[in-house]
């Protein structure tokens, strides 16, 4: 007697983590977007970390623990400058205070290779692909905007938690670095470096 | 499930903007100072202004304004000319240099009718050449792009040591402009002083 209920009691056990299991770990593919927090450190244009981005990001698991897939984000750092005069080769003279902004649209490929399929996913993603990025200066009434690309490299570390047993909806937790090739010689920019965080929810 | 991540796209997308600073501001005017090329400022002696402002982008007709504040803006450019050791005469053709100083208002009709980068010397009731002698054109040797200006004095130096004649421009040798959302008197003085003071290359000989 004692066997069986040691079987059932066995079986009701698996059947429950089995159920938790088709929630999160019985598709092959994943979906992320939501809220992103950008710093630009080593950067003499517009240095700040500010909370002004979003992303999105889907892939597919080739195996159980490694997946292939795309992501798109975009960010802005904008950091104001005291008024200062600003004097040019033909002896012309600009004085101002303005404020400078960059905003920043990578995309591409990712690679991201989890190391549980439980309740708890953490993973490491690297990430590959362009920028498309604008640096602005409003001074006064006007606005002076460059925009140029780049190539985008960025190596991520995260989270993702599945907390609801049969819904099919997590939360994401992730750091990240990354830089990218941009130039613009009017401003002496040569890369852009960025560190940030990522918060949102998972399918 | 489809419904949810689409939603969510839509809110990505609608977020997706760049987001545009916070217009931090000191709450003084943006100075800009050019002059022309190879000119020498010592060699000049005497200058002249008239007591008006040009207003323009009020009203459908430009007109020239005597009032209160246009006069404290005229005596502070001459309280900075003679401090640079000019000499101020009322006799125009007299002078060695004239200035002549614009207010624009708001330019956005105005671009919409002349596509001339320049188009402000085209402007109904704009200052004359022939006001300062036998001149038919200006002549800017530099660039200069005032679209889409709104609240700013424009500023223009002339030569009028050159001898007139019709088919030579009147040129002008210095510009300023000063503009910016918001501002009165005071800010306006403050930012003429400025003008004078990022220009280093202006005095009349015994300043230099």
């Amino acid at each position: 007697m004692k066997r069986i209920l040691y079987i059932l009691m066995a079986s009701v056990i698996l059947m429950s983590a089995a159920t938790q299991a088709n929630a999160q770990m019985g598709k092959r593919y994943y979906v992320n977007m939501g809220w992103q927090f950008n710093a630009t450190p080593g950067n003499d244009f517009a240095k700040s970390a500010q909370g002004y981005g979003a992303y999105f990001e889907s892939g597919y698991y080739l195996t159980p623990m490694l997946a292939i897939g795309g992501f798109m984000s975009f960010s802005t750092n904008n950091e104001y400058i005291d008024r200062f005069t600003y004097t040019f080769a033909d002896q012309s003279a600009l004085t101002t205070d303005l404020s400078r902004s960059i905003y920043q649209v990578p995309f591409g490929a990712s690679l991201r290779m989890r190391f549980l399929r439980t309740e708890f996913q953490p993973y490491v993603e690297a990430r590959i692909g362009t920028e498309y990025s604008t640096q602005s200066s409003y001074m006064s009434t006007f606005v002076r905007r460059d925009s140029n690309w780049g190539v985008y490299a960025s190596p991520e570390v995260g989270l993702v938690w599945y907390p609801f047993d049969k819904a099919d909806i997590g939360f994401q937790l992730a750091a990240y670095y990354s830089y990218s090739s941009n130039r613009n010689k009017n401003y002496d920019i040569r890369g852009i470096n960025n560190l940030g965080f990522k918060l949102g929810i998972a399918f | 499930m489809k419904k949810f991540l689409f939603l969510s796209l839509m809110v990505l997308l609608a977020a997706s903007c760049q987001k545009e600073p916070y217009r931090d501001s000191d709450n003084e005017y943006l100075v800009y100072t050019v002059p022309a090329k190879d000119v020498h400022f010592a060699d000049f002696q005497t200058f002249n202004i008239p007591d008006s402002i040009l207003v323009i982008g009020q009203s459908a007709k430009p007109y020239y304004s005597v009032s209160p504040d246009a006069k404290a803006i005229v005596a502070q450019f001459i309280s900075n000319m003679e401090k640079l050791g000019y000499s101020y005469t009322s006799d125009r053709e007299a002078a060695d240099l004239g200035i002549q100083l614009t207010y624009v208002v708001k330019t956005e009709r105005f671009v919409q009718y002349y596509s001339d980068p320049y188009w402000w010397l085209d402007y109904p009731g704009y200052w004359s050449p022939g006001y300062w002698g036998n001149w038919n054109r200006f002549y800017y040797p530099y660039p200069v792009s005032y679209t889409y200006t709104t609240n700013a004095l424009l500023t223009d130096m002339l030569d009028l040591t050159v001898e007139g004649e019709d088919e030579k421009p009147l040129e002008i040798i210095w510009s300023s402009y000063i503009g910016g959302p918001t501002g009165n008197l005071r800010t306006m003085q403050t930012a003429i002083d400025q003008a004078f003071i990022q220009s280093p290359y202006l005095g009349a000989a015994e300043q230099q």
